[in-house]
């Protein structure tokens, strides 16, 4: 059967890009140094999928259609946005454990919208960059969640979704090594008033929840807490949510790295994910 | 107010370059297409993001429009009009 061997927390913050000479060096050699921690781990837990959850930014999707949870099950490329260093490219995808993941949630009650194609946005195509695509052969499955443009998907919600592909991943007749990202920012106000601060000290107490492992706490947050707290950007810990419940109970973390960047209006969090030995 | 049909305008003038176009050289219409009220045209043809988005437009969107659309589209005088210390009209 298939397996998840691994989880792992991370940013897609595209003025690490856009503006990568903005933010101190030593910031930046950090930030960059986390990912490339993470894509060792990838290689060290010989993963060969990788199931990344992220946001729309009102991009990919408009206002004649926002669905609440989305797979992609077929042809893949991207990113959507111009970012320096990116040429548009084909993304290796893996259809056939997509259209599982897709069957085993309509079978339970998760009504999944559904991309035949897609061309990913910034919040797969980062991670996918710094993170997967070194790995020759190594797959991928992106996931989309309403939160970044309301109607947001409920908090619970993700959670729920998040268990039930960790059941299907391990429900799937094959020998695949999958890992599973939650794609977001923690403090950032994107296009809001505040743009540009950082609450390093929300960002700390919900790596303190996230290394805990402790779900329902995250969940029993009020989005206007977390908005007024963390701002819009924040609002994506539906996605971490989403990961931590793929990889399922008896969950524990470890802080990579941390940085609040005001450059890059981003407090930026790693973070792997681990079951409790 | 509706948040809705604001919110349906001010994205396609920031990811639609002829409903841009149409905004600048038809501005009736443009607003023909949209089921907004007088005091939303308003907001729109004003510039006024802290409004729109004080109605509840996403603030994404917003921040598209701006730097898409307003007269001065850098993102300094978008911040400067979301805190108030700075307002545009539309050119």
């Amino acid at each position: 059967m298939a397996e998840i061997v691994g989880g792992f927390l991370l940013p897609h913050d595209p003025l690490i890009f856009q503006a990568s000479d903005a933010a101190p060096a030593a910031q930046r050699d950090r930030v960059f140094g986390a990912y490339a921690h993470i894509r060792d781990r990838i290689a060290a837990l010989s993963a060969d999928t990788a199931i990344v959850v992220g946001a729309d930014h009102y991009i990919l999707f408009g206002p004649q259609c926002l669905p609440s949870f989305l797979i992609a099950t077929g042809d893949l490329d991207g990113p959507v946005e111009r970012l320096p260093g990116f040429d548009r490219a084909p993304v290796a995808a893996h259809p056939i454990l997509a259209r599982h993941l897709f069957d085993s949630g309509r079978a339970q009650g998760f009504d999944w919208a559904c991309a035949k194609a897609m061309t990913l946005d910034h919040s797969i195509m980062i991670p996918h960059k710094l993170c997967i695509e070194p790995h020759a052969g190594m797959r991928t499955i992106p996931v989309y969640l309403a939160s970044g443009v309301a109607p947001l998907i409920a908090k619970r919600r993700a959670l729920s979704l998040g268990e039930m592909i960790g059941r299907a991943v391990h429900d799937f007749p094959g020998d695949e090594r999958v890992v599973v990202i939650g794609s977001g920012g923690i403090s950032h106000w994107v296009g809001m008033a505040e743009m540009g601060r950082v609450n390093e000290d929300f960002d700390r107490r919900l790596l303190d929840m996230l290394v805990n492992g402790d779900c329902e706490a995250i969940a029993d947050l009020e989005d206007d807490a977390i908005v007024a707290e963390g701002g819009n950007g924040a609002l994506e810990v539906r996605n971490f949510l989403c990961a931590m419940g793929a990889i399922g109970h008896g969950l524990q973390g470890e802080v990579i790295a941390y940085e609040a960047v005001p450059q890059w209006i981003t407090g930026l969090g790693f973070v792997e994910l681990k079951r409790a030995a | 107010m509706s948040a809705e049909a604001l919110e349906h305008a001010v994205y396609d003038l920031g990811t639609n370059r002829e409903r841009r176009a149409l905004f600048r050289d038809d501005i009736a219409g443009f607003l023909r297409l949209y089921a907004l009220t007088a005091e939303e045209a308003d907001l729109l043809c004003r510039f006024d993001v802290r409004a729109i988005q004080a109605a509840g437009v996403n603030a994404m969107a917003c921040m598209g429009f701006w730097v898409t659309t307003a007269p001065d589209r850098s993102l300094s005088s978008y911040i400067a009009a979301l805190r108030g210390q700075e307002t545009s009209t539309h050119g």
